[in-house]
């Protein structure tokens, strides 16, 4: 697969994160090529979240190394800003900013961080909203959306950074079962069009089509890392078939 | 005809609704009965003051000191000015805002009825007669003279009880019946306007942005047309006003400081911010006030150079900073308010800590607690009566001083006089607290959506 | 154009601020170093005005202050000024007790008069809330001092009830406790332990009520164990403490006076009116506001258990809204404390008009504040550590 020679957009290397007495992750590795989709799973406190948001610090990592397009997370702060700015994140809580609209939402990072004109940004905001179905939406404040789309206009707004990497942190756990699917639909069309993207989801239909590659997380580790086809009908670990039993 | 039977149902739905709730069971019929008895003889006794027991003349001779005090009559352009500029602002702002006219309107004509036409053909003043007098003892014949003073009230076409109601309203600064008209018909177009023609841009930030920075910049810019006259001159409800405005505006910002320093992530901002306001909040007002009237040199050059200020401009200074104090406690609950994601995605989009704030943070931890907000300006204001207990003239010392100093031509007028003071600062606070309840509404309000 | 080494100082400069802990570090010791530099600054300048120097405390006073409730807290000419000023922290202390005392009452009732379904007494109880709390509390003083009590009548009058209450120009005499003898302080512990065994025995039959399921009048029980306590003791230590009633009487100089009882003078009056009228509104708001956040679903769920209005408000509604209330109760207590400093407006000799005397006769401004602060630091701590107490034994554990 030509994936595999794209280069490598985070390399996570020994990477350990302490919460008090609690380690959440226990000396995690992790590469992730350009153009790749991977799909993070595990029970709950497993440390899935907590390998994600170390990516772009919105947790600092302890130990182990961290790089991202080339650049390694240190405290420096411009780094940071620099990395921060090319990772889009999308919640599991949307996170929007209530007292904007959404076109706002959208446009306030590139205007602000991208120095976009504001014409140019609230025509590429238009553009995005009609890759996620609600152009309509634009002037609404996100109080008045419905949860799913809510959650679209997140993903318009962390890809309105026109973004190297996406990640999202469980995108449909808050959404009514209904609203469930468009957000799916938004994320695969996302993968189709070649973003490298980062979930970590309960949606195990969405790992099985989409995903390059599927990691099991228990306990702080990788307990296995595989192709979709190889984990989900056989997968070599106990615990991984402990959890897809549980699920499937 | 008609009248009558449309009217006849309604009374009976007025003794069915006493009825069901004044008079459901045997206690409250009781309670009910206890209530109106008291309220009656109240209203009564309250009723018989204001109309026939009370003497408002002394009240009515000095409207323009409690106002203004001092004020020379030739500046009083410098505060008609303000006073225009605030009555358009708040006009404007009703009706785009509110808009709802008809209450409005009609409060606006009552005062426009008793301010002015109770007045007219009035005339109250002071007559001054010389006298001497020889007094004979012992033998000795000796002469004193003196000034006899002795209130005169001309009769306007309103029976003296009628003009009772107007309180001293009538003309307030001694202003002319010309400005008082214009800024009636300014309070009237101004809400059209807002209602009529601005509202349809109600949504649009630049309107928003203008009105807010007209709002913003009153302040300054009222104090500033002041400048011309000497200090010792403000006095009354003016200097109340101006301490408040002052006081509060610059009160928000330095609470605004130090609510973001006492969560700063840097620990010796949070000790330094932490420090001053549990200092600031430990001491009574009054005491702050009093240290900042006896400082001399005590406290070094600092103390020496904040010394040499006048002292009204060192009040402001003390209530900006001891609001601010307060204020601070207030901003900071509405920071602690704000979810965590807010401050994450704002992170994730790679906005910078200043960004963060200004866009994302504070507009939304700011309008959560706007109400608290006002309920401390409310205290501020308020506290502006503590100025009499260190000798600047405000409202309630120059009443004080209208007491002593008049008690020949208007003896006992105490009551009325103290009516009326309150009747400043209450209505001032009371407006405000209306302004507060119609926030925490509008707030409760957006939460529903 | 920048030359070299000060673009690699900018540089380095650069590299520095935006490592977060080289920044931590930098504005750490930049606004330490500030703050600590004023801490110094105020220190010495302190220091120079002779902070230090407490010999001025020693000397008398020099003018008597005869407002006080309590005659042994009247300040003399010839006390010493420290005791001067201790007695005006006592005049505040019995201000401020009894205004809390009286606005708690008031804004109880008050509080609850606004929640009651008939819309008279509610409409009534909102009008005073509206009034009191919009109003500055020192108007309300002047307002009594300087309105209200200006034209009372003379003590010949005998405006009043005799052995009640007299009310004339020179204050308002109320009936008093005295000691009767030198015991009375045994009494008061007496009566301590006597409240202490009424709270035991309460407990215990209520536990008793729970566990059985018969009726063991607990409340009953507590007060007569209370009652019995009280008697017996007051009997047994030879009736310690005696009412004195006032009454008026005439000299055979002609010249009136009060005798017996306690003759309250006409700013303490004011002030306490003031303080108690002012702050019963915001106490009521405060009830109204806890009740109310209580009352809704819970007094529902009593109703359908059954249990009669009474019973609602008190098993259910007021143990609950208790807990909202005390924080809210803690901080305006705290309000009353600071703010009966106001009284000094109207010539009651609290402490900050006692000092202010101290500080105009002798310029001692730092050392004669720093009392006050403290006094006031102190009291409010008083006034939480109660608080935070009760607060303690009413939450759900």
């Amino acid at each position: 697969m030509d994936k595999q020679d794209a280069a490598e957009i985070v390399q996570i290397e020994k990477v350990v994160k302490r919460f008090g007495d609690f380690t959440a992750l226990k000396s995690v590795d992790l590469t992730v090529r350009e153009g790749e989709v991977v799909v993070i799973i595990g029970p709950s406190g497993s440390g899935k979240s907590t390998l994600l948001r170390t990516i772009n610090q919105l947790e600092k990592h302890d130990q182990g190394r961290i790089v991202v397009d080339g650049i390694e997370l240190t405290d420096d702060a411009r780094s940071l800003q620099r990395i921060r700015a090319e990772i889009g994140m999308v919640f599991q809580q949307f996170n929007l900013f209530p007292h904007l609209t959404v076109m706002r939402n959208i446009t306030i990072g590139p205007q602000k961080v991208r120095h976009l004109p504001r014409q140019e940004a609230e025509e590429l905001a238009l553009q995005l909203l009609t890759r996620v179905d609600i152009p309509e939406q634009a002037d609404k404040y996100p109080g008045q959306l419905s949860g799913g789309q809510q959650q679209r206009v997140a993903i318009a707004r962390a890809l309105a950074m026109n973004p190297r990497l996406m990640m999202f942190d469980e995108p449909t756990s808050a959404l009514d079962p209904e609203m469930i699917n468009e957000v799916l639909k938004a994320m695969m069309e996302l993968a189709a069009d070649g973003m490298t993207m980062i979930c970590v989801t309960h949606e195990m239909a969405f790992a099985r089509n989409v995903a390059d590659r599927v990691i099991f997380m228990d306990e702080g580790e990788i307990v296995e890392m595989s192709t979709p086809g190889e984990f989900f009908t056989n997968p070599k670990e106990e615990r991984a078939k402990a959890f897809l039993d549980q699920i499937l | 005809m008609s009248a009558v039977t449309a009217s006849q149902p309604r009374v009976a739905q007025r003794i069915e609704w006493a009825r069901a709730n004044l008079f459901n069971s045997r206690l409250n019929s009781l309670i009910s009965v206890v209530t109106i008895a008291i309220g009656l003889l109240l209203a009564f006794l309250i009723t018989k003051f204001i109309l026939f027991d009370a003497n408002w003349a002394l009240v009515s001779l000095n409207r323009r000191l409690f106002f203004v005090s001092g004020y020379p009559g030739e500046e009083l352009y410098r505060i008609w000015i303000a006073v225009f500029a605030a009555a358009i602002l708040a006009s404007v702002s009703y009706g785009i805002w509110v808009g709802r006219l008809r209450p409005y309107l009609i409060t606006v004509g009552v005062i426009a009825v008793v301010v002015l036409t109770l007045g007219l053909g009035t005339n109250l003043y002071i007559e001054e007669t010389p006298f001497t007098q020889e007094i004979t003892s012992g033998g000795q014949t000796s002469t004193i003279s003196g000034i006899d003073r002795e209130l005169v009230w001309e009769q306007g076409w309103a029976p003296r009880w009628l003009y009772a109601f107007s309180l001293g309203l009538a003309l307030p600064f001694g202003g002319s019946w010309l400005i008082m008209a214009a800024l009636l018909v300014t309070l009237v177009l101004g809400a059209l306007l807002g209602k009529h023609v601005l509202s349809r841009w109600r949504g649009s930030p630049v309107l928003l942005q203008s009105i807010g920075a007209g709002w913003v910049l009153l302040v300054p810019a009222a104090v500033l047309l002041q400048l011309g006259v000497s200090i010792n001159s403000w006095g009354s409800a003016f200097l109340d006003i101006l301490i408040f405005a002052v006081g509060g505006f610059f009160s928000f910002f330095i609470g605004l400081v130090l609510a973001l320093g006492r969560i700063s992530p840097y620990r010796a901002i949070r000790y330094v911010s932490v420090g001053y306001i549990e200092i600031v909040r430990a001491a009574p007002l009054l005491v702050w006030l009093l240290f900042a009237t006896f400082l001399k040199d005590e406290l070094g050059p600092l103390g020496e150079a904040f010394s040499s200020i006048s002292l009204v401009f060192r009040v402001m200074i003390v209530f900006a900073f001891f609001g601010g104090a307060y204020i601070a406690e207030v901003i900071r609950g509405g920071l602690q308010s704000i979810p965590r994601g807010q401050y994450e995605a704002s992170n994730a989009l790679a906005l910078n800590s200043l960004q963060k704030y200004v866009f994302i943070i504070l507009p939304q931890a700011i309008k959560a607690v706007i109400p608290a907000i006002i309920g401390r300006f409310i205290a501020l204001w308020k506290d502006t009566a503590l100025l009499a207990a260190i000798s600047l003239i405000n409202t309630l010392e120059q009443a004080k001083k209208i007491l002593a100093g008049q008690t020949d031509i208007a003896d006992g007028a105490f009551f009325e006089i103290y009516i009326v003071v309150g009747l400043i600062y209450w209505s001032v606070s009371y407006m405000l607290s209306l302004l507060g309840g119609a926030a925490e509404k509008r707030l409760s309000a957006g939460e529903r959506r | 154009m920048l030359s070299r080494p000060l673009a690699v100082i900018a540089a380095l400069g650069a590299g520095i601020w935006y490592r977060n802990r080289y920044r931590h570090l930098v504005i750490n010791v930049a606004v330490g170093g500030f703050g600590a530099a004023f801490v110094l600054y105020i220190a010495s300048s302190v220091y120079a005005a002779n902070f230090f120097d407490f010999d001025f405390l020693l000397e008398p006073y020099g003018s008597p202050d005869r407002s006080s409730i309590l005659p042994g807290l009247n300040v003399e000419a010839g006390d010493p000024r420290w005791q001067a000023i201790l007695k005006g922290a006592g005049n505040t202390i019995s201000v401020v007790v009894f205004a809390i005392a009286v606005s708690t009452f008031l804004g109880l009732v008050i509080g609850v008069a606004r929640l009651t379904p008939n819309p008279l007494l509610s409409r009534v109880a909102k009008l005073y809330v509206e009034l009191f709390r919009n109003l500055p509390l020192l108007l309300i003083m002047f307002f009594f001092a300087f309105a209200m009590f200006r034209e009372l009548p003379l003590i010949q009058d005998r405006a009043g009830w005799s052995g009640v209450l007299f009310i004339s120009n020179r204050g308002v005499a109320v009936p008093w406790v005295e000691a009767g003898n030198g015991l009375w302080p045994f009494w008061l512990i007496a009566l301590a332990a006597g409240i202490a065994a009424a709270a035991v025995i309460r407990g215990r039959r209520m536990k008793l009520e729970n566990d059985t399921g018969q009726s063991t009048h607990p409340n009953t029980w507590a007060t007569a164990a209370f009652g019995g306590v009280a008697i017996v003791s007051y009997l047994a230590l030879l009736l310690p403490v005696r009412v004195t009633l006032p009454e008026i009487v005439q000299a055979a100089s002609g010249f009136y006076s009060y005798e017996g009882g306690n003759v309250l003078k006409l700013g303490y009056v004011s002030a306490l009116i003031a303080l108690s009228l002012y702050f019963s509104a915001f106490i009521a708001e405060i009830v109204r506001g806890s009740i109310q956040a209580i009352s809704r679903g819970q007094s529902e769920a009593a109703a359908a258990l059954g249990l009669s209005a009474y019973q609602q408000l008190t098993l259910i509604i007021l143990p609950q809204a208790l807990r909202i209330m005390i924080p809210a109760l803690n901080n305006e207590y705290q309000n009353a404390n600071k703010d009966s400093t106001l009284a000094h407006a109207i010539a009651y000799g609290e402490i900050v008009l006692i000092s202010n005397r101290i500080v105009n006769n002798e310029g001692s401004l730092l050392q004669t504040y720093f009392f006050i602060f403290v006094v006031f630091v102190l009291t409010n701590l008083v006034i939480s550590f109660i608080m935070n107490t009760i607060n303690r034994n009413v939450q759900v554990k």
